[in-house]
């Protein structure tokens, strides 16, 4: 009928089964599964606690009907259930306690149950079509009828068991009637026991079934039908047929009738959740097109059931829907209820699966909390969910007995050779000895066997870069060296230079300048760049720079193997070309050491490698010698075809094969983890 | 005491110290050696409001309604129940037994020794329990106690007290389960002397293996196996016994035999159930296979019965370690290895439902009735008895008691739950379940293994992991255990909370998979605090899976917590990954007395002698410290040729010094710059340092494996010093003896615990210790009390404020106290008031030569030898410098004429 998913309809997959709202002291009862047993809980919605449960003990017992009964005079309030075992319990919720159980002594489920409150009667109707009434001022069963013999055994067979009923008690009329649903419906006189009127029905069974005594009309829907009629009740006519969008659930429809202007609306909610309103149903509109098409699709209907169509009947779409979020997604009402004036409403709904909770709304003036008003009636209200969503805890929270779980969350994740925090001092430390090393003769000699060999250098080097802008930069560095004046000599530098560029970006502590030069990846570039760095304190600096850098990149990307190999080759250079100056600084240990943890780990997987080639060898090794012994074998095999048997040997189990006994297997099974056991033994 | 505590100065040293077992304990399995399958003892009482739970020290009673313990019955603080129920060290007698005298409202205990102990349980009256003598009836005189023990005493009034006795085999030397016999006691005359018991029946025509009863406590069900010698071999038989009516005869059925596994495991029947109609038994297997077994008929009472219904329920992968029917007789319940507590539904095939993520191993589970009938459906309970059962030291139970209906825990108790440095020799406490995955399952055989290779071991090193108190809450007591931290209220006598503090496999599933039980969860090792308290440091270690070329590689991982007001947790703030680089340890940690960077900071240690100072770095614009995150800010670099895992730290109050002991050399340091301080800067010892602490500003206590001593820095010099080394030598591993020294930095007072086996209780196959606590001044000159107990103390510690905790083997928790004067405080033994000479002979080398005697002979306690400070005049003997060549491997030259000359001096 309606192709609606019901995928992202939560209620559907809720333990709650059944529910019942009682206005006047804003509680709600619903039953929810548990195990294969059921629990009545009664909650107070205003408060949001739950009064009492009663949790039913026997597995086949469930409840089918929920009623509250309040008696007026006194203090109790009783909620009536209708049990599939045919019993009626009476309970006592504020107590919790079981007042009576009422036994319609026939094993029929308990279908429906009314209470007339004027009369103080209860109403029971079971699926034996066997309606039962009682007085609840003392428990007694006043009557008993067997609806098959008088009605149902003239009209066909389809409508034979009754689903709902109705007590239609007016002051002035003295008759007791009641109204049978089963997909029609009758009316039915119980004082002098006949059947007063037919109407005409639905084509499933009714679910819903409420008489409005200012109209003297009722209302009526049916599962999975989106059609909701009203008929009069004197005259057996539809005064109106109220069109939903969706299927309308089984109580979950609410009228609400104004005494004072006479106005009733009606509210229904649809089985994806939403809430629909028809308002003021019985003024009339002139709406023909629409009326038309309705009544084409109605006709075929009331022909199948055989009833005919009343030519004055008015048809009504919905005047407005709302719909619901939770967390900005779509939330499913459990039920409605009417509250103080015809356009305010108590809605319910499920949190977390299973636990209610209620609003009040008004629906006539869309409140502030509206988003998405296309019309008058037609918006969506965002609803705050009462569970905070802290966590992906259990809806009913954590349980104190559970044991707190680990979680990562946010947390800083470090390794113990990150060293981006440490304090400045140390590297100050550093440098400050760095300046006080005095450069030794052999240095100076050494700048200058630099210095001869530099033009032809350069060439190569300034390929790479092949930029001539940098002379001014390069200059002024190079004047302000002003401690050696003998380097200050040679330092003529050829402009350009990946080698000047280093020295600069090093002093000025220029990072982006420093990755430029780094990203270099010819070796030749790099050794050549190394060889001619003018000073050598600078290769400290160089190195703990690629130190960083390497600690950088070996936790960016966790292996630390990819991405830096040229500055592994940085390292490496830096290393054999100034290792004979880095071994007389004296604190190199403590400046170098993030360097020096850096390549230890590196160097630690060396070992590793060479474990594992062993065992790959080794592996290597013993299939190639068990392909040349396995051939061997099928050699020899081959050889041994003409063996003479002897039966009494093989009896004995002295057969030998290959200088073995054949059974004796179990010296064998050192050998079996190489795969020479099996070629020894086919 | 009221008056002195208005001038509670630097004076009040003169107060006594006290020592008093107030808290801990651990739960008890003690029906799991007799092979019975209902093994855990509790009971609920009738009116299902109060759950009685014994300990291993005491029996709570719980209130269901209010989770909250509403009576402690103390063995140690009455004398009946401390001479009955702990009797010496050994642990052997037990509570067997809770029943209930609805007439009288007392609680009724049975001991395994056929004790009965009756108790007032009325709420109204004082917790000071009158227990007189006339309350406890003994029965042990009608049994032989060497080879009985009561397993259970069943209490129907048709037929008086019904006693379920085990008793030994002592026909069979090895292996035999024993007999089990059924007592019938005629309680009809009360006066105890003239009751007469009768065997009624008995099971000894073959091996019993397993026995249990139904929950109404009607059925009881014994498990044998026809004997080698009998035609048909290794038949085992399910004997089903009327309780109600003893005169009836017993149903025998045959064990079905399964045909289709030819696996052991397969026949190896674990656990079994019986349901309170005896119509239906539940078998579960070591395959982790369920036979439901259907009785039709009972008219061939007494014959072996052959046509029986049997199911066969297959959900578990691992061993069934538990099964129990409900008492209504639709439910099976049944759990193991999985953490995972499965209902199945009898009514229906094969229908389950589960309660997943159970916080350990079930190895108990057991439907609680009541006789209410409450239709709220409130009244039904389950009692289930985990364990963690990765804990290979200590069998760490937790009760746990859920709502049948919503699975809404009731009540969950343990006791502290800490790892011990190795197995604990106690047989109740350790217990391991049966599994066909793990392979660390201990039978009987290896049990005694494990015990007799404990009593001739030398080293007997049961230290718990570094527990340790929270600055902020000093009745908080963290215990290390496993991959998350144990936090225990000391005065409520409850754990507030047990965090997961590192991902592990065991904290979300059971390891059932063979692959699970190679890997290893990381384990937690110290955890620390900042002064302030708002931030937890921890230290893991988590090991690699065995069989790997990477097997040998561990990672350590230091962690940064800061607490989390709303939620109540700790939240992890930074990790570090290999502070001090790969597959090297944290040897200490130390916390700085004074902010750095205008905020906390951690100095940790290596065993190659770096240092490595972390500090608290807040982040851009914030100054919470939920924000901030935790970086290397200062480093002292390791000595990559040394190596040794006896690292200390040690800090003084103003930041200015650092102590750093590496093996037998004590370094000091700059605080503020991690350098060596250019004069004297070094201190050579004569063996590895265990411990070190800056008592007060003046003076430095150091421990080594041979000495206590102190240093006085002013003077610099050792000004007093005590022999250790016959009290520790080869005892404890490298590092472990500090967990056993604690200071009271407030007071100055040094603690020190010196654990020695008790010579009276040791035999073949049963150790017994007793440890001696001795309260120092700051500088060693005065004893403020020395305390013998009687059991070995795993650990002590400084609460922060007056008093030292310590642990002992039976998570039992103590204190050592100058202000408690509780009533609820027992006092153990206080021998405050002997000679402080006899007391120092008896800490001070007691017997020097112990150390060749391999502690086979005890008889030399007298001899006493006190090697410095109080005798100016020495006796130098053969073996007066024995324990210097000991370990004369790490002792340098200059060292050893040092130790010479002091010794001689």
């Amino acid at each position: 009928m309606n192709s609606l998913s019901k995928s992202d309809n939560n209620t559907s997959f809720s333990p709650v089964i059944l529910t019942e709202y009682e206005n006047q002291s804003g509680l709600l009862a619903y039953v929810t599964i548990e195990l294969n047993k059921q629990r009545l809980s009664i909650k107070e919605l205003s408060s949001d606690r739950v009064i009492n449960t009663l949790f039913i003990n026997e597995a086949n017992t469930k409840i089918n009907t929920i009623k509250f009964k309040h008696i007026n005079n006194s203090d109790t309030s009783l909620i009536l259930l209708g049990l599939s075992t045919g019993e009626i319990w009476i309970y006592a919720y504020k107590n919790n306690e079981i007042v009576t159980k009422l036994s319609t002594q026939s094993n029929f489920p308990i279908v429906d149950l009314q209470v007339d409150s004027t009369s103080n009667k209860l109403y029971c109707c079971d699926s034996g079509n066997i309606l039962h009434i009682y007085d609840l001022t003392n428990f007694n069963k006043i009557n008993k009828l067997d609806l098959n013999e008088d009605i149902f055994s003239s009209s066909s067979s389809n409508d034979a068991t009754i689903g709902k009923i109705c007590c239609i008690n007016s002051a002035n009329d003295k008759n007791e009637k009641v109204l049978l649903c089963s997909q029609s419906v009758l009316l039915y006189n119980l004082t002098s026991n006949e059947v007063e009127l037919k109407f005409p029905g639905h084509i499933t069974p009714i679910t819903f079934v409420e008489y409005i005594e200012s109209h003297k009309c009722f209302v009526t829907a049916a599962k999975n039908d989106r059609f909701l009629n009203v008929y009069d009740i004197k005259t057996g006519n539809i005064i109106t047929v109220l069109s939903s969008s969706e299927p309308v659930e089984a109580s979950k429809v609410t009228i609400s009738i104004d005494h004072n202007s006479d106005k009733v609306n009606v509210y229904v909610i649809t089985e994806s959740g939403n809430l629909e309103i028809f308002q003021d149903i019985f003024v009339k509109r002139e709406d023909s097109d629409n009326i038309e098409s309705l009544l084409k699709s109605k006709k075929k209907k009331k022909d199948r059931t055989g009833v005919k169509n009343g030519g004055n009947k008015k048809s009504k779409k919905i005047d407005g829907k709302i719909t619901f979020e939770m967390n900005s997604k779509h939330l499913p009402l459990l039920n409605c209820t009417t509250s103080n004036s015809i356009d305010e409403l108590i809605i319910t709904w499920l949190e977390r699966v299973s636990s209610p909770f209620s609003k009040q709304i008004t629906v006539a003036a869309a409140p502030q909390d509206v988003v998405n008003s296309t019309s008058n009636l037609f918006y969506t209200i965002k609803i705050k969910p009462h569970f905070s969503n802290q966590g992906q805890k259990h809806y009913q929270g954590t349980d104190i007995a559970s044991h707190e779980k680990y979680v990562e969350g946010n947390a800083t994740v470090s390794n113990g050779d990150n060293f981006q925090d440490l304090l400045e001092s140390e590297i100050d430390k550093v440098l400050e000895n760095n300046n006080n090393v005095i450069t030794s003769l052999q240095d100076q000699l050494f700048d200058q066997m630099l210095e001869n060999t530099k033009d032809h250098k350069n060439k190569k080097a300034s390929t790479t870069i092949g930029s001539d802008n940098n002379v001014d930069i390069a200059t002024t560095i190079s004047t302000t060296n002003t401690n050696n004046k003998l380097r200050k000599k040679k330092n003529k530098d050829v402009v350009g230079t990946l080698t000047v560029i280093l020295t600069q970006a090093l002093k000025s502590n220029d990072q982006s300048l420093l990755d430029q030069v780094l990203n270099t990846r010819d070796p030749r570039v790099i050794k050549a760049t190394i060889y001619k760095l003018p000073q050598q304190q600078l290769s400290i600096l160089l190195l703990q720079k690629l130190a960083e850098r390497i600690a950088v990149a070996k936790n960016n990307d966790g292996s630390g193997n990819s991405s830096n190999n040229s500055l592994d080759q940085w390292c490496k250079w830096c290393l054999i070309i100034h290792g004979g100056y880095l071994n007389t600084i004296p604190d190199l240990l403590s400046s170098l050491s993030s360097l020096h943890s850096a390549m230890k780990r590196k160097a630690s997987v060396l070992n590793r490698l060479n474990e594992l080639g062993e065992a790959l060898d080794c592996v290597l090794k013993r299939n190639e010698f068990n392909d040349e012994t396995s051939n061997n074998e099928y050699e020899s095999e081959e050889e041994e075809e003409f063996v003479e048997y002897v039966e009494e040997l093989d009896d004995a189990g002295l057969l030998i094969e290959n200088g073995k006994l054949v059974n004796d297997d179990s010296n064998e099974n050192e050998y079996s983890e190489d795969d020479t056991r099996d070629s020894v033994v086919i | 005491m009221t008056t002195a505590s208005s001038n509670i100065t630097a004076k009040d040293t003169n107060n006594k110290y006290n020592l008093s077992v107030v808290s801990g304990g651990r739960l008890t399995l003690s029906r799991a050696q007799f092979n019975c399958s209902y093994n855990h003892v509790s009971y609920l009482t009738s009116d299902s409001k109060h759950y009685i739970v014994p300990f291993n020290n005491m029996i709570k009673i719980y209130s269901m309604e209010t989770r909250q313990c509403v009576k402690t019955f103390k063995y140690l603080n009455n004398p009946v129940l401390s001479e009955l129920v702990s009797s010496s060290s050994s642990n052997r007698v037990e509570i067997i037994d809770i029943d209930f005298e609805r007439e009288n409202d007392n609680i009724v205990f049975y001991t395994s020794t056929f004790k009965k102990i009756v108790m007032q349980y009325t709420k109204k009256k004082s917790p000071k329990q009158e227990i007189s003598d006339n309350l406890v009836v003994d029965y042990s005189n009608k049994f032989d106690t060497n080879v009985s023990t009561l397993v259970k005493v069943f209490n129907n009034n048709n037929s008086g007290l019904l006693f379920l006795v085990h008793e030994k085999d002592t026909t069979v030397k090895k292996g035999g389960n024993g007999f089990l016999n059924v007592y019938k006691l005629d309680n009809n005359n009360n006066n105890g002397t003239n009751e007469s018991h009768i065997s009624i029946k008995k099971w000894n025509e073959g091996e019993v293996i397993l026995n249990t009863w139904s929950n109404n406590e009607q059925y009881l069900l014994v498990l044998t196996k026809t004997s080698c010698s009998s035609p048909d071999n290794n038949k085992k038989l399910l004997h089903i016994y009327n309780l109600h009516d003893v005169e009836a005869a017993e149903l025998v059925i045959k064990v079905p035999e399964t045909k289709v596994s030819q696996s052991s495991n397969a026949h190896y029947i674990t656990t079994m159930a019986i349901n309170n109609t005896a119509s239906q038994i539940a078998l579960g297997y070591a395959s982790g296979v369920i036979t439901l077994i259907t009785l039709n008929n009972k008219s061939n009472i007494g014959e072996e019965i052959d046509n029986l219904q049997i199911r066969t329920l297959k959900w578990h992968i691992d061993s069934v370690l538990t099964l129990n029917f409900d008492n209504s007789g639709s439910y099976l319940l049944s759990g193991g290895w999985e953490k995972v507590l499965t209902f199945w539904l009898l009514s229906d095939t094969n229908v389950q439902q589960f309660l997943p993520r159970l916080n350990g191993v079930i190895i108990s589970v057991t439907s609680l009735s009541t006789h209410i009938n409450d239709n709220s459906g409130d009244g039904k309970y389950i009692s289930l008895l985990l364990q963690h059962a990765d804990n290979k030291t200590n069998s760490d139970y937790e009760l746990l008691v859920i709502n049948s209906t919503d699975f809404q825990s009731k009540l969950c108790c343990n006791g502290p739950l800490t790892n011990f440095e190795s197995e604990l020799p106690i047989k109740s406490s350790n217990y391991q379940p049966i599994s066909i995955v793990s392979n660390h399952n201990s039978n009987n055989e290896i049990f005694k293994k494990i015990l007799r290779k404990s009593v001739k071991n030398k080293r007997q090193d049961y230290t718990a992991l570094p527990f340790t108190v929270s600055p902020k809450f000093k009745n908080l007591i963290y215990f290390p255990h496993n991959s998350g931290v144990c936090i225990y209220d000391f005065y409520k006598n409850e754990q507030l909370k047990y965090q997961y503090l590192s991902t592990n496999v065991s904290s979300f599933m059971g390891k059932v998979r063979l692959e699970h039980e190679n890997i290893s969860d990381p384990q937690i090792l110290k955890i620390d605090f900042t002064l302030n308290g708002e931030w937890m440091v921890t230290y893991e270690v988590e090991k690699q899976p065995n069989g790997l070329l990477s097997s040998n590689d561990s990672s350590h991982i230091l962690k940064f917590w800061n607490f989390d007001t709303d939620s109540q947790n700790w939240n992890l703030q930074t990790k570090i990954i290999n502070p001090h680089g790969t597959n090297i340890p944290i040897t200490d940690i130390c916390p700085a007395p004074v902010s750095i960077l205008n905020s906390n900071a951690i100095l940790t240690s290596d065993n190659n002698g770096g240092l490595k100072l972390w500090g608290c770095l807040l982040k851009e614009n914030t100054t919470a410290s939920a924000n901030s995150n935790w970086g290397l800010i200062d480093m002292k670099l390791p000595n990559f040729n040394n190596f040794s895992n006896n690292v200390n730290l040690e800090w003084s109050g103003d930041g200015s010094l650092i102590f750093h002991s590496f093996d037998d050399v004590l370094t000091i340091l700059d605080g503020r710059k991690l350098t060596p301080l250019e004069n004297e800067s070094k201190l050579q010892l004569d063996s590895a340092i265990q411990s070190l602490h800056l008592v007060d500003e003046e003076h430095l206590f150091i421990v080594t494996t041979t000495c206590l001593t102190v240093y006085n820095l002013l003077l610099g010099d050792f000004t007093k010093g005590f022999d250790l080394y016959p009290y520790v030598n080869g005892i404890y591993k490298t590092g472990d003896l500090r967990r056993l020294i604690a200071v009271d930095y407030k007071r100055g007072n040094i603690a020190i615990v010196v654990n020695q086996k008790d010579p009276d209780f040791c035999d073949k196959f049963d150790v017994s210790y007793k440890a001696h606590v001795v309260i120092f001044n700051n500088n060693l000159t005065c004893k403020l009390g020395t305390f013998t107990y009687n059991d070995y103390i795993t650990g002590i510690v400084w609460n922060k404020d007056s008093d030292f905790y310590f642990m002992d083997m039976n998570s039992r928790l103590g204190v050592v106290s100058t202000t408690i004067t509780n009533e609820l405080f027992d006092v153990a033994t206080d021998n405050n008031n002997t000679d402080f000479k006899l007391e120092l002979n008896s800490l001070s080398a007691r017997k020097l030569n112990t150390s060749n005697t391999d502690g086979q002979s005890h008889d030399e306690d007298e001899e006493a030898n006190i090697i410095n400070g109080e005798k100016k005049h020495k006796i130098i003997r053969n073996n007066t410098f024995m324990n210097l060549f000991d370990n004369i491997d790490n002792v340098q030259m200059e060292t050893l004429f040092d130790s010479v000359l002091r010794t001689i001096s």
